[in-house]
């Protein structure tokens, strides 16, 4: 295995190769490193702001999604009960990422017409 | 001397690398690519369930919501409050007013706060309820020359000028709060005097929560509902993994390019047994070629791999990002740039690059390990 070594550098591309691996080496331990930092410093940091609303307004969920939605009620909301009727809403309440397509949206101002 | 073996063999394995650079470039890229899309939806369901869970570790251990044949219905505040009161095993009892209103810029969610002490401390500086005619908004909400109009059906609005803003880490629980005085908000969610949209609980042990609830409902003279804080932490779980389960027919492809790429290593590195024979031939050790084609490997396999995580991670933890909010939970205008915690996230990206790095190594180990068991002499005659 020396005769790796003893090859003339014009020959065998040894320093490119090495060049190569010296950056694989820096670049993954460089990612590495800044995903293990991150996660260790930042670990509980960006729950601590909301955490004290929530416990100060006694609020029950979060605004993950848009208000009025089946998600910011607790305990969702009782079948049967479509918040499309609730007249203090606006029509674009109902939750559209339950839909696939946007474009599939039934037209709300229709279904309340009827 | 091991020492310098192993350096020989990895330089000789990063000038494999540069022998093929496009076969290598592509390899790379895909593999980056497969791991940060794996790693963004694993690393999204995971942060998000975790988060809300944490966050709604401060909210009150149970709801209690009156229902009637329509939905729910308002609560006379002092008789609920004194009704709950009387159940053993119960900390604490608060009506709540709040619910979704309208405003000029779509829904929001109004909520009655009460004056008095600060309620959240932002650089020491601690923000107070709003008194009445006033609002304190949370970090999503534009009010029109610091005022904001919030609607009671077609008819009646009302107006608050804007008293004080929630800092915009808070917006994952307050993006779109409007925090009014409680008689305030009682007016605009259209609430009778002396009643509540619900009452907040909190019981001595947490644990008892859940056996307390038919208690707590029986307690009172009307129909209720019941949540507790458990039930609505795993709310945030649920939606969002049936999302990310809509998200991960998309991850089929990625699988996908996965085993093809494990098929397309295998057929490559098998038809490399010349050359093995050869190094055989000047004397290399089987353990010799199965370093070298490990070391090819992951010369290409860990940076790409670590980038594809490192992508996913940036994606998801990124502090204010808002691209879940605005393909996933259904905002469609001015989405909460959120703030999720990546307590956890180093295990689930340790997993993922596991995934996805163990099929592609054994890939181009088992192949050469299978051609350097074979005779030198019949390998350099097969390639010919």
């Amino acid at each position: 295995m020396s005769s790796l070594t003893a090859m003339s550098p014009l020959q065998d591309r040894l320093d490119a190769a090495r060049l190569l691996f010296r950056a694989a080496l820096v670049f993954s331990l460089a990612a590495a490193a800044a995903m293990g930092a991150d996660a260790v410093l930042r670990a509980g940091v960006p729950v601590q702001a909301p955490k004290t609303v929530v416990g100060a307004l006694r609020l029950s969920s979060l605004a993950l999604v848009p208000s009025g939605r089946p998600l910011r009620l607790p305990g969702k909301v009782r079948k049967g009960v479509d918040l499309r009727y609730d007249f203090r809403l606006s029509p674009a309440a109902p939750d559209p990422a339950d839909l696939l397509l946007p474009k599939n949206q039934p037209d709300f101002s229709q279904r309340k017409a009827r | 001397m091991k020492g310098l073996r192993i350096d020989g063999i990895l330089l000789w394995a990063s000038r494999e690398v540069l022998r093929r650079p496009g076969d290598a470039l592509l390899t790379g890229v895909c593999l980056a690519l497969t791991t940060a899309m794996l790693a963004t939806v694993l690393l999204l369901s995971q942060a998000v369930a975790d988060t809300a869970g944490r966050i709604l570790s401060a909210a009150p251990s149970l709801i209690i919501r009156r229902i009637n044949a329509g939905g729910w219905a308002p609560m006379p505040a002092d008789e609920g409050v004194l009704r709950i009161r009387a159940v053993p095993g119960v900390l604490s009892v608060a009506p709540r007013i709040w619910g979704a209103a309208r405003s000029e810029k779509g829904t929001v969610t109004v909520v009655g706060a009460k004056t008095g002490a600060g309620f959240v401390q932002r650089e020491g500086k601690a923000i107070h309820p709003p008194g009445v005619g006033q609002a304190v908004v949370g970090p999503g909400i534009e009010g029109a020359g610091g005022r904001i109009r919030l609607f009671l059906g077609a008819a009646d609005s009302f107006s608050f000028s804007i008293f004080g803003r929630l800092p915009g880490e808070t917006a994952v629980a307050a993006h779109d709060l409007v925090i009014l005085e409680p008689g305030d908000a009682a007016r605009v969610l259209g609430l009778p005097p002396g009643f509540a949209s619900d009452l907040a609980v909190d019981v001595f042990h947490e644990e008892e929560a859940e056996a307390l609830a038919p208690e707590l409902a029986e307690a009172l003279p009307w129909p209720v509902h019941i949540t507790t804080r458990a039930e609505a932490a795993k709310q945030y779980a649920g939606p969002v993994l049936r999302r990310g389960s809509l998200a991960a027919i998309a991850l089929f492809p990625a699988v996908s390019a996965v085993l093809l790429l494990v098929v397309l290593t295998v057929r490559e590195r098998a038809s490399r047994s010349r050359t093995v024979g050869l190094f055989k031939a000047l004397g290399w050790q089987t353990a010799d070629v199965v370093l070298l084609h490990l070391l090819e490997s992951a010369v290409i396999g860990f940076p790409a791999v670590l980038l594809g995580l490192a992508a996913g991670y940036g994606l998801v933890f990124f502090p204010g990002v808002s691209w879940p909010s605005r393909l996933l939970f259904g905002w469609q205008q001015a989405p909460p740039g959120i703030s999720l915690d990546p307590v956890g996230a180093l295990a689930v990206l340790v997993e993922i690059g596991a995934l996805i790095l163990l099929p592609y190594l054994a890939a181009a180990a088992l192949p050469s390990l299978r051609a350097s068991l074979a005779d030198p002499q019949d390998l350099l005659e097969e390639g010919r």
